[in-house]
């Protein structure tokens, strides 16, 4: 594989690897430095990737291992909350408060789901991302991600709505 | 009829059947009528992580880069191990060298000493005994 090939194949992904880095790692800085590190992991292995029968699907898994070792090394906590409290900017006080409240509990029916299911169920419904690539990052068929997001979503339904009294309207 | 759509694009959603242009649709479309799925939809909304603009192209240029940094760091590594080996061998090569020139310098040293020992006899000493206008008589050690 020469440099273009790796260009059009492999870096192109760095967009779409970035919600599921960023993530993992609950940074946007250090997301950026992951994906470097990882494109430079994919560029030793050019060779090997020219022959992988699914090459997004194999960076997609390396994306994902690399995270799990500098979590591991950095001794971070997986914490989905980091993001989505930062991204909670200015904006009108009582609307602000009640958004906390919900992520909160948000995040304590996602911290419930069992591991596979939270995952799953983040990459599809928050990052967007398509089943095979799915599938490639857990190793796992694309039928078994179906169960898994099914299960997830029917659980996160349920929650919601015996956590919060709908008929008061606005939830 | 939007209703209806709704209610059977909601029901793939919840086996995990719908496809991503589904469930955005859902997403938009979801109102007062399915609060629940209007609060997953808002966070889902609120909790995107927005790609960085041109990401791959800055991306691109830093790993390239870094990638040329990499190299001259290997061609660097390199040429100190290079040196390395180089001064090493003159380490081991260069006494030996000494050591053979001192030899050789010593052999001709002796060389020398013996032809100046043929040419000119050492003047032992002499002791004079008696002299005058016509003789000296002296003792040797010879």
């Amino acid at each position: 594989m020469n440099k273009i090939d790796f260009k059009l194949k492999v870096f192109s992904l760095s967009e779409r690897l970035f919600p599921l880095v960023a993530r993992m790692l609950g940074n946007n800085a250090n997301a950026e430095d992951a994906i470097q590190e990882i494109m430079m992991k994919l560029w030793v292995k050019r060779k090997k990737i020219a022959k992988h029968p699914n090459i997004t699907g194999f960076v997609f898994l390396t994306a994902r291992n690399h995270c799990i070792d500098l979590l591991r090394k950095k001794k971070l906590v997986l914490d989905d909350s980091t993001i989505p409290l930062k991204i909670l900017a200015s904006r009108n006080e009582h609307i602000e408060l009640e958004w906390k409240e919900l992520n909160s509990i948000i995040e304590e029916i996602l911290q419930k789901l069992p591991k596979q299911q939270k995952e799953v169920f983040i990459m599809r419904d928050l990052d967007g991302y398509e089943f095979t690539e799915i599938a490639s990052t857990m190793q796992l068929k694309v039928e078994n991600i179906r169960v898994l997001l099914s299960r997830a979503r029917k659980q996160v339904r349920t929650e919601l709505e015996k956590t919060y009294s709908y008929e008061k309207g606005t939830y | 009829m939007k209703k209806e759509l709704i209610k059977t694009l909601l029901e793939k959603y919840e086996a995990g059947t719908s496809t991503l242009e589904e469930e955005q649709f859902l997403f938009e479309n979801a109102d007062n009528s399915d609060a629940t799925l209007q609060t997953w939809a808002t966070f889902v909304e609120r909790n995107k992580i927005a790609v960085p603009n041109n990401l791959n192209t800055t991306l691109w240029d830093s790993f390239q880069k870094k990638k040329n940094k990499t190299r001259s760091i290997k061609i660097g590594m390199m040429s100190a191990a290079a040196s390395v080996i180089l001064l090493i061998s003159l380490f081991i090569y260069k006494p030996e060298q000494k050591n053979l020139s001192y030899h050789e310098k010593e052999i001709l040293l002796n060389e020398a000493l013996n032809m100046i020992a043929d040419t000119t006899p050492i003047q032992s000493k002499q002791r004079i005994l008696y002299e005058d206008d016509l003789i000296t008589i002296y003792s040797t050690n010879d």
